[in-house]
């Protein structure tokens, strides 16, 4: 009888509120990035629309299918794709293979959302990013810095939430610098009296 | 406003607040406070600045002066200040070098003066003023240059305890700070009537404002006058300016808040004081908070500040800005002096004349420097009663611990003394532009306004009202308007502008008027104070002129004018005035006054944020963290990884008993080590093979699916960069493994090739550094272990799945994973790559089935002591000082093809076979300790660096040959092997002798590595 393996989550589960904000590790998500070779993005682009019925993004923004299957785009010709444990995103991609490279990203990065009517005023503590709704919707995304950590953020909502996917070593800092950042309170911007 | 006479109880019924004498429209009389200063205990009330309720409490000596130690008072009310520097708080929260003028009041305040022994009444050190002669500028040039040694010995303490400002805490600041950034359209500084015209006019637009303030009341200086807007106080208009831009949803209001600092592409410094008006922060509340601004447009309304004018003796308590004494009038309801001398250039200070006397204050003279009689200054002498001096001046003044008469010199040249406690002057407004020079724009200076003006403006930046120098308030209101409209349609919002309200307009009539006396005087040799905060008079600048620092930089350095806390905000532009005065050049010419940020001071803490103490970083935490921390594991700090450096056991004394145990362990039965840190790239594409053949020096084409291999990368300078092995996964797919330390910069060194140098290979990269967790499992019986956890469908016999091998595997029954055959300890051994979530499982596994065959964990610590047993090298020998033939790979290198560092590494000095190379060393007396970092000498050589042949770069007390070995770098190495040469270890004076050896210590024909 094989010794099972079993998982263990980068952070706690456990959610922090402050503030009406919360924050929650994501669940664990099956994860690949695809990459498409030179000269073949729009290929990838042909197969994709037709397996999973979507167009990919072509700008920082993300989408999502009718399976719940988020598209990410993670920089020129490539995306992040998340779905749920169990839709085997590998197997489904393999077609691709021959002009896009796919590599498994579901243990690389952990997901920390952020919720709450504050929560652009949190994150705005720690991502140098406009996340005014003029600026930033739901479904839109940056590639960019949470303090000093490599991020890639994304506005799931309008409640508003946000999600950060960090690199799963860097998890836990991440997730204790947004709970300070939370416990300082939403910047009331207007003090008189 | 209601108002009370002089020496009756005051608003607050409280009869110690003595000069509390009107109400004020920024206080709240209903209410009493009560804090200290040196002990005493004061009343005020809520809305004072520590700098008013010390004038109504009748306090004028605030501080002794940086270098004469002279008493000084508070000059300004605002935070140009640069007398009234104080320490706040005690204990951990103890605060020096705080301005009094903007210090919010709170009750239980405890300040304290500074720079005063042993009482500010009686300060020993105001000697100082006495041997004034000595202390001219460039003192400390021409006192301190010799002997050298007593520079650190006697000068620097001397000078330090006599100058110093203020005692920093001696323990951790207890509170926090945090940083955060915002955005908007339209950014305005400052709430006065240009400011909040342009933020009405832009924010009805429904473009994103953000208003700034740094006092926590708008108006600016509508608090401080008397004058009306739209039928009201102005004081009233702006908090109903204020009340309509809250309505706004798309207008942010930040009171409070200093904005600091203008940086590259519309990006402004802030500093909110969250919590500095309270006397600590509520729990997890930020006292300061640091804010990144982004703006696409910018609008300086910061006002003006008030020059001092230059007459001797002009720096005794109560003499202060005319501009202030109304401020704290009208919005503090404190009278400063009962009996006052208005000094003034220009029309604004002669209204001062009026609110002190509307105050119940007597005006003893009214001294113009302007010779002809202006309508406003004969209609403030009648108001006053004063006696009206035009082209006056004042010549000196008296009072040791505040003023108590003033020399007045009339325009014939006679003089007369006049008896008073106040004198309130006005040299004219400098517009505050800080701002709009942080960018290297240069102000350049009108004639008109005897002052300088923003000249070009960075991209993006206007600037309205005073800090414009437009001083009316009409044409603040007017100016503020149209810029307010101006940014707001730059950035697509339509701006229909409302009526203006009526104001007041305001005459300014301003004379140039740079020093109160003749140039030819001698009465002008008195200390006539230019710099207030670093005690530098005209004299001073006199002396600079005649000793050749003609420059205004030179002038600043050489009398360290403006170079206080304060910048010479007050200072810098009479500083400038009198320079050419002296130079007989005129101002514009003389040069321009520049400023960096901050414009007021800014906290480290703040700066700081929330990355301070062990959060100064992030850290990276592997897989097995909580399993190792469990195990009572060591860790060590690796870059920002936090990796087990040892795992010691009950009984062992000191670490090396446990790394000593660790490594018996893998050379003997098995042990594992978690190397996730080692940077994994996945790369994948028809090119990759020949991506991997240019950036490593050996060759990859013919590697097959399933085999790893050693690879070397050079810099293009020819020197050893990084190393690691890759693996073929698949006929288009690599993983390569890199040094935790380089794992980031191979990522980007490998994309810079790719983006740059060869976009035309179809390669594509992403880093699984955090997807594997990757544990080492090494020793004799590591097949055994593995055994146990591969399935058994895999074959890992020595014939199936020989050294250097790698695939994809399953384990535990159908989990995915991937296995390699890689030593870096020299033993039997693999490298285990499982997806991270199940790092901590495997580790745990292991211990499980490994422990009949002995298995322990092992640290990098033991690593590092098999890796030296073995000679691989790693960081102390790829220092980036070193070449491929140095460290024994000359050979790898490829002369087939082209690979980045070829050509560089061909150079003669970089193939020079006599330079240090790779050895091995041991004791030539067994049991002598060899130390990196130890020099080689020749045997029986002088230790000078003459006869330096090379380093020792790696020791370790080796368990396995039971001694101490070391790796190191000697010239013409390899062919020394036998000979003895001596280690001089100069930090602890030793000479070891030591015999140069293979530096593979252990197996060194590799028979472990294939077992």
């Amino acid at each position: 009888m094989p010794e099972v393996l079993h998982p263990r989550d980068a952070v706690s589960p456990v959610p922090l509120t402050a503030h009406g904000v919360t924050l929650r590790a994501g669940a664990m998500r099956e994860s690949v990035s695809l990459a498409a070779f030179r000269g073949q993005a729009d290929t990838l682009r042909a197969f994709v629309g037709k397996e999973f019925d979507v167009d990919l993004p072509d700008t920082p923004r993300s989408v999502e299918n009718a399976d719940g299957i988020t598209f990410i785009w993670a920089g020129p010709n490539q995306w992040l794709l998340r779905a749920a444990p169990g839709t085997d995103l590998l197997t489904r991609l393999s077609p691709c293979a021959a002009f896009a490279a796919l590599t498994a990203q579901g243990d690389s990065r952990t997901a920390l959302e952020l919720r709450g009517p504050g929560a652009r005023a949190i994150a705005a503590k720690l991502v140098p990013v406009d996340l005014h709704p003029r600026a930033f919707a739901a479904g839109d995304v940056a590639l960019t810095l949470a303090g000093h950590i490599a991020v890639i953020l994304r506005q799931v909502d309008d409640t508003p939430c946000y999600e950060f996917l960090v690199f799963r070593s860097l998890a836990q800092s991440l997730h204790h610098e947004l709970h300070t950042a939370m416990l300082g309170g939403i910047p009331q911007a207007d003090r008189i009296s | 406003m209601k108002l009370l006479r002089q020496g009756k109880s005051s608003a607050s019924g409280d009869p110690s607040q003595s000069m509390r004498t009107t109400t004020g429209n920024g206080i709240d009389t209903s209410r009493t406070i009560h804090f200290t200063f040196d002990g005493r205990r004061y009343a005020a009330h809520p809305g004072d600045t520590l700098a008013s309720a010390l004038l109504a409490n009748g306090v004028r000596l605030a501080g002794r002066s940086f270098k004469y130690h002279r008493p000084r008072g508070i000059l300004s009310a605002g935070a140009e200040e640069p007398n009234a520097l104080v320490e706040l708080r005690t204990g951990a929260r103890r605060e020096p070098n705080s301005r009094a003028t903007v210090t919010e009041l709170f009750d239980g305040l405890e300040a304290a003066s500074q720079n005063r022994w042993p009482s500010l009444a009686m300060d020993a050190l105001g000697i100082n003023g006495v041997f004034s002669p000595v202390f001219t500028a460039g003192f400390y040039y021409k006192t301190f240059m010799w002997p050298a040694a007593f520079w650190e010995k006697v000068y620097e303490p001397m000078i330090r305890r006599a100058a110093g400002l203020g005692r920093a805490a001696d323990e951790a600041d207890p509170d926090i700070y945090e940083k955060a950034t915002t955005f908007c359209d339209v950014l305005v500084v400052g709430t006065g009537p240009a400011g909040l015209a342009a933020a009405l006019t832009a924010g009805r637009t429904g473009a994103r404002v953000l208003v700034c303030e740094q006092d926590s009341l708008p108006g600016g200086r509508l608090r401080a006058e008397h004058g009306e807007i739209g039928g009201m106080p102005g004081w009233q208009w702006a908090e109903q300016a204020m009340d309509e831009l809250r309505q706004m949803p798309e207008v942010r209001i930040m009171t409070r808040t200093c904005v600091f600092g203008t940086y590259d592409g519309g990006t402004y410094g802030a500093l909110e004081r969250v919590a500095d008006h309270v006397p600590t922060p509520a729990p997890d509340q930020p006292r300061q908070r640091l804010w990144r601004i982004v703006a696409r447009h910018a609008i300086v309304a910061t006002g003006g500040i008030e020059r001092p004018i230059v007459f001797p003796n002009n720096d005794r308590p109560g003499i202060m800005l005319a501009g202030a004494v109304r401020t704290y009038i009208n919005r503090f309801g404190v009278t400063p002096g009962q009996r006052a001398i208005v000094y003034t250039n220009n029309d604004d200070g002669l209204r001062t004349a009026r609110d002190l006397h509307r105050a119940g204050a007597t005006i003893a003279a009214i001294v113009d420097a302007r010779t002809t009689e202006t309508p406003l200054a004969r209609d403030m002498a009648q108001l006053t009663g004063a006696k009206l001096f035009m082209g006056g001046a004042i010549a000196d003044t008296y009072g040791r611990l505040g003023i108590h008469a003033a020399v007045i010199r009339e325009h014939s040249g006679l003089t007369q003394r006049v008896p008073c406690d106040l004198v309130a002057m006005s040299g004219g407004w400098n517009p505050e532009l800080s701002l709009t020079t942080h960018q290297r724009t240069k102000p350049v200076y009108d004639e008109t306004l005897c002052a300088f003006v923003p000249g070009t403006m960075p991209a993006g930046m206007r600037s309205a009202g005073v800090a414009n120098g437009t001083f009316a308030t009409p044409d603040c209101l007017r100016e503020g308007t149209t810029c307010g409209q101006d940014a707001a349609q730059a950035c697509g919002f339509s701006a229909t502008v409302a009526d203006l309200p009526a104001a007041g307009t305001e005459s300014y009539a301003i004379v140039p008027l740079w020093h109160a006396l003749p140039l030819d005087r001698p009465a002008r040799t008195g200390k006539a104070f230019i710099d207030f905060q670093n005690d530098v008079t005209a004299k001073d600048v006199r002396l600079a002129a005649i000793e050749g620092f003609r420059s205004v930089e030179h002038l600043k350095r050489y009398t360290t004018l403006g170079m206080a806390t304060d910048q010479g905000k007050t200072a810098n532009v009479n500083a400038l005035a009198q320079m050419a005065e002296q130079t007989g050049s005129s101002i514009a010419r003389t040069g321009t006054t520049m400023f960096r940020p901050p414009v007021q001071p800014v906290a480290i803490g703040a700066l700081a944020g929330a990355a301070r103490g062990r959060h100064f970083k992030p850290d990276r935490l592997t897989p097995t963290h909580d399993w190792a921390t469990e195990q009572g594991a060591v860790f060590t700090a690796n870059g920002l990884w936090h990796r087990a450096q040892w795992f010691p056991r009950p009984g062992e004394t000191h670490w090396r008993d446990t790394v000593n145990r660790e490594v018996r362990t893998v050379r003997t039965a098995v042990g594992f080590c978690d190397v996730t840190t080692l940077g994994k790239i996945d790369i994948q594409g028809p090119d990759a093979a020949t991506f991997l053949e240019r950036v490593y020096v050996n060759a990859w084409r013919r590697l097959p699916i399933g085999r790893a291999r050693y690879g070397l990368m050079l810099r293009e300078d020819g020197f050893a960069y990084d190393d690691g092995t890759t693996a073929r996964l698949g006929e288009n797919h690599y993983v390569m493994t890199t040094t935790t330390a380089h794992a980031g910069s191979v990522m980007q060194h490998l994309e810079l090739c790719h983006q740059w140098l060869w976009p035309e290979l179809d390669v594509r990269f992403i880093s699984v550094t955090d997807e594997w967790a990757q544990l080492a499992i090494a020793g004799p019986k590591s097949r055994d272990v593995l055994r146990h956890i591969v399935d058994p469908a895999f074959d890992i016999s020595n014939e199936a799945f020989g050294y250097m091998a790698a695939a994809t595997v399953t384990i535990c029954g159908g989990q995915e994973a991937r296995l390699f055959r890689l030593s870096f300890s020299g033993e039997l051994a693999y490298e285990l790559a499982v997806p991270a979530r199940f790092g901590d499982a495997l580790a745990r596994l292991l211990m499980k089935v490994g422990a009949p065959y002995g298995i322990a964990p092992y640290g990098t610590e033991a690593l590092g002591v098999m890796r030296i047993e073995k000679g691989h090298p790693a960081g102390p020998e790829l220092n980036g000082q070193t070449t491929a033939h140095d460290l024994g790979m000359g050979r790898m290198l490829s002369t087939r093809k082209d690979f980045i560092g070829r050509a560089m590494a061909a150079r003669p000095a970089l193939t020079d076979p006599a330079r240090p190379a790779l050895i091995g060393l041991v004791p030539v007396n067994a049991g002598d300790e060899l130390v990196a970092g130890g020099h080689l000498l020749p045997a029986g050589a002088q230790a000078t660096a003459a006869h330096d042949q090379g380093w020792v770069s790696s020791a370790a007390w080796s368990p396995t040959l039971n001694g101490w070995i070391a790796l190191g770098f000697l010239s013409n190495g390899p062919a020394r092997l036998g000979e003895t040469v001596m280690v001089h270890n100069p930090l602890g004076n030793s000479v070891t002798a030591a015999r140069v050896v293979s530096p593979v210590f252990v197996d060194p024909n590799g028979e472990r590595l294939h077992a």
